[in-house]
């Protein structure tokens, strides 16, 4: 008997022992009721596996440890110490002023010299499989130019560049933890999401809020980590919106590059 | 990676076959996890849903699967991904201390097949990860918290106790 034939017989042998186990207990199963979390997640599982599946590979561990970081946050913040994730980062952004208000972490504009209208970019260390799917030029209103890679598997799987020269741009303190950064050695700022806040009522999503169960925020799908960085020839701001962590992220930003021709 | 695994995911046919097997089996699967976590609905939920997950993770394998057989793979999934959530939990994996003899005068094979279901949980666990669902000595070692030298001992170990057993009697 070859080896593949023993773990044949092996396999065989461990599935009748499973039927005889269980043969019963499947047969008398009762109807299950799922609870209103169950729904939920079935739902979003079924509509798209292949990329629930993956959210779950990819953010389990980053739940774990924005967890353990807030947790430390809690705890140094008792003690009146200043941390590098507060929201009061020191960061220098020429031409832009950089306002932390209520809701948002802003970038204004400031007296930037010259228009970009025409300048095109790319992101030259992209990770494998995507590649520009969209372009949206800059209009009459809008100062900005922005770049949608994807890599043809999910909604979720985009890496989005835009750079910015007059205007400004928000990211929404609820949502995101702001962390220094660093891109070509000149300052930089890493978003992280965060979760959503469980009473915010978002549009586009199908809100259920469970006074039961807590863990209703879960189910909204995940939105990507954010970094912000200037070009200190041009003074322009870039931002750049993935669903990757800060190393990979700053490694983007740092191939990207003016396409001349 | 888990990209690869998925790939076999990605055609509407395999979505809906997926779709029919989540609808098909669901029941059957929470009765399973409910037997690992009595009186605690919510983890035997976690239980189902984290085996679905690992079903769409080896999904490619169903076409391998005999139509009678598919319960079973699936109760092994649930089966162990209810140790792996009890071990995550701090809970004792109860030991399947079986009091009923072996079958008297049965042929080799269904006396091997006894022997599995004697087995300690937590060495049977490792077979069926391995053999039935075809994980990697990685997802293994993950799953039950042991080294992967840990678990292809265990495995080794096991698969030669079944062999012997088949062939001696």
């Amino acid at each position: 008997m070859t080896e593949q034939e023993q773990d044949a017989l092996v396999r065989q042998c461990l599935l009748d022992a499973l039927r005889a186990d269980w043969a019963e207990v499947l047969a008398q199963a009762p109807e299950a009721v799922p609870s209103p979390r169950q729904r939920r997640r079935m739902n979003a599982m079924l509509a798209d596996p292949v990329g629930y599946a993956r959210r779950r590979s990819r953010f389990g561990w980053r739940r774990v440890l924005h967890t353990a970081a807030c947790a430390a946050l809690v705890c140094l913040v008792s003690l009146g110490t200043l941390l590098a994730v507060s929201p009061t980062i020191r960061a220098e952004f020429p031409n832009w002023v950089r306002e932390i208000t209520h809701f948002y972490f802003s970038y204004q504009a400031d007296g930037l010299p010259a228009d970009h209208s025409g300048d095109v970019y790319t992101i030259a260390d992209l990770p494998e499989g995507y590649a520009l799917a969209r372009d949206y030029p800059p209009t009459e209103k809008r100062h900005e130019h922005t770049w949608l890679y994807r890599n043809g598997a999910g909604e979720q799987d985009v890496i989005e560049l835009a750079c910015v020269w007059e205007g400004s741009r928000e990211i929404e303190r609820d949502y995101y933890d702001e962390e220094p950064a660093e891109v070509h050695g000149n300052d930089a700022l890493f978003y992280r999401f965060a979760g959503f806040h469980p009473h915010r009522n978002l549009p586009g999503y199908e809100l259920f809020y469970d006074q039961e169960d807590d863990a209703w925020m879960e189910e909204l799908d995940p939105w990507g980590n954010i970094l912000v960085w200037t070009d200190p020839n041009t003074g322009m701001l870039f931002t750049l919106y993935a669903y990757f962590d800060k190393d990979d992220m700053v490694r983007m930003a740092e191939s990207v590059t003016l396409v001349t021709e | 990676m888990l990209v690869f695994y998925l790939a076999a995911l990605e055609n509407e046919g395999e979505r809906r076959q997926f779709s029919e097997l989540y609808t098909r089996y669901y029941c059957q699967m929470a009765a399973v996890a409910a037997r690992y976590f009595p009186g605690d609905p919510a983890s035997a939920e976690d239980a189902v849903h984290n085996a679905f997950l690992q079903v769409i993770k080896h999904f490619s394998k169903i076409s391998e699967i005999s139509r009678d057989e598919i319960p079973f793979w699936l109760v092994s999934i649930v089966k162990n991904e209810s140790i792996t959530l009890r071990r995550k939990h701090r809970r004792l994996v109860p030991l399947m201390d079986r009091a009923e003899p072996a079958a008297p005068g049965g042929e080799d094979y269904m006396l091997t097949v006894e022997l599995i279901r004697q087995m300690p949980e937590a060495y049977r666990a490792a077979l069926e990860m391995r053999f039935v669902e075809e994980r990697s000595y990685q997802e293994i070692a993950q799953a039950l918290g042991l080294s992967e030298t840990a678990v292809k001992s265990r495995v080794s170990r096991g698969r030669t106790l079944l062999l012997r057993q088949l062939e001696e009697g």
